[in-house]
């Protein structure tokens, strides 16, 4: 029960501030966020037998995670901007992009649609390659790239469009 | 792999280029500054994803944690209990049926068999109905010796708040218990173990709140002092977090008793929560 215990203390010492910035990320709202986590970590508490592996710790938590916010909150279809790929290759990159603020650049990430912003926080903050973040998601790879070259091209879009009508709070709403 | 391609992959993955990214960049060496662009992006983002994380986060996790480990071992000690009374009572109502007189019917003529009524003695009944007083006893003592009703939460905030507020100098004394024996001794007579040493602990003695005596604890920590008292004996039927006169604790029901916590933030009564469960024991 001690080792159980130890063992516990590890994990929470070890990811619950990555895991709140992942559910911040998921859910938007910061009383929302430690509300997951919090679950996420009982749900893993009671669960801890089934550990075999410690190194998998992270994705298994993360997989709680998930599954806590799809039971907390119905979900529904974002709007999707279609963008034409080769369009933005070409306009986006030759574009010099504005140095924002940090509130600003997370306001535009906040509009990001979830299925964008989702795996840029799994490769950006976690690390996790395409493939994982394919095993994670239950994605196929190339849907995976897919979505991390759009959701990079959009925030760009929104950087650079926020930046030439100077008002960074009226671009459409993705996501929740 | 044309230019189009290689914007692709690298707008997929900035930090991952494959062997034929690294082909076609030796042959357009201008793209460099479009590999250090989207770097530089990604390094924005990475910032931008590192928000603040609320205060106490770890420890109120711990709380939780804590808290749901004490009510499992409260449930299962009770079922535990449950089982061993059901086990009595059916031993004892056995032990009475099977003690009924055996008929005999070996002097009675082989052509006359008189059958004799089946009679239980009045030892039987009498043991039967002992068994019972026992096991009516034994569930009275355990589940509350004091047969306490159950008690309002905002009038515990109260006795506690008038508890604390009487004598502040215990929020900075120094009095420990003179030998270890004697900090067990002190805990168990609120019907707890000490399981290991509790950090920061720079006050522990007897108290009396609202007439009742209680232990009275106060743990340092680097923002300031928390303050834990321990009433046995008294019931709460679930735990709550309170706020008052510019101190803010949680009251939780414990095994045989209830452990009121305060502090002047919920940060610090979230660390004196898991530094004290984490070294006692209720039993």
């Amino acid at each position: 029960m001690h080792n159980k215990q130890d063992f516990f203390e590890k994990l929470v010492s070890a990811y619950s501030k990555d895991l709140y910035r992942y559910a911040y990320w998921l859910c938007k709202q910061p009383t929302v966020a430690e509300d997951l986590v919090q679950e996420t970590f009982m749900r893993a508490w009671k669960a801890i037998d089934q550990l075999k592996d410690e190194k998998v710790a992270k994705s298994w938590l993360i997989t709680i995670l998930r599954r806590e916010n799809a039971r907390m909150y119905e979900k529904y279809q974002p709007l999707l901007l279609e963008i034409e790929e080769d369009h933005v290759a070409e306009d986006v990159h030759s574009e010099p992009l504005p140095q924002l603020e940090k509130a600003q650049l997370q306001q535009f990430i906040m509009q990001l649609p979830d299925e964008y912003r989702e795996p840029m926080v799994l490769q950006i903050m976690w690390g996790y390659t395409g493939e994982e973040i394919g095993q994670q998601l239950e994605l196929k790879l190339a849907t995976v790239n897919t979505r991390l070259f759009r959701g990079r091209q959009q925030l760009k879009k929104m950087m650079i469009k926020g930046t030439k009508s100077g008002d960074f709070t009226s671009l459409k709403k993705g996501g929740r | 792999m044309n230019d189009l391609q290689f914007q692709k992959e690298l707008q997929t993955n900035p930090f991952k280029l494959d062997e034929a990214m690294l082909a076609y960049l030796a042959q357009n060496p201008e793209l460099k500054a479009s590999v250090q662009k989207a770097r530089a992006f990604d390094q924005q983002i990475e910032e931008a994803f590192d928000i603040e994380i609320p205060e106490g986060l770890e420890e109120r996790i711990l709380m939780k944690q804590s808290f749901f480990v004490g009510e499992e071992a409260k449930s299962n000690d009770e079922s535990k209990v449950d089982q061993a009374v059901k086990a009595d009572l059916s031993a004892a109502l056995d032990s009475a049926s099977n003690d009924q007189p055996q008929m005999d019917i070996s002097s009675a003529p082989a052509s006359v068999t008189k059958l004799q009524p089946k009679t239980l003695p009045w030892w039987g009944f009498g043991g039967v109905a002992a068994s019972i007083l026992v096991v009516v006893f034994s569930l009275n003592l355990w589940q509350a010796p004091n047969s306490s009703p159950l008690v309002k939460s905002t009038d515990y905030v109260a006795h506690i708040m008038t508890h604390v507020e009487h004598d502040p100098e215990h929020l900075t004394a120094f009095k420990e218990p003179k030998s270890e024996q004697d900090l067990h001794k002190l805990f168990l007579a609120v019907g707890a173990t000490v399981q290991q040493p509790l950090s920061e602990m720079s006050y522990a003695g007897e108290c009396v709140v609202n007439g009742q005596k209680g232990l009275h604890l106060v743990m340092q920590s680097p923002t300031g002092p928390v303050t834990v008292i321990v009433m046995p004996g008294q019931q709460l039927a679930a735990m709550e977090a309170f706020k008052t006169s510019g101190y803010q604790g949680e009251l939780l029901p414990v095994k045989g008793g209830v452990v009121a916590i305060v502090a002047h933030t919920m940060e610090q009564v979230a660390s004196g929560h898991m530094r004290f469960f984490k070294a006692i024991k209720f039993v």
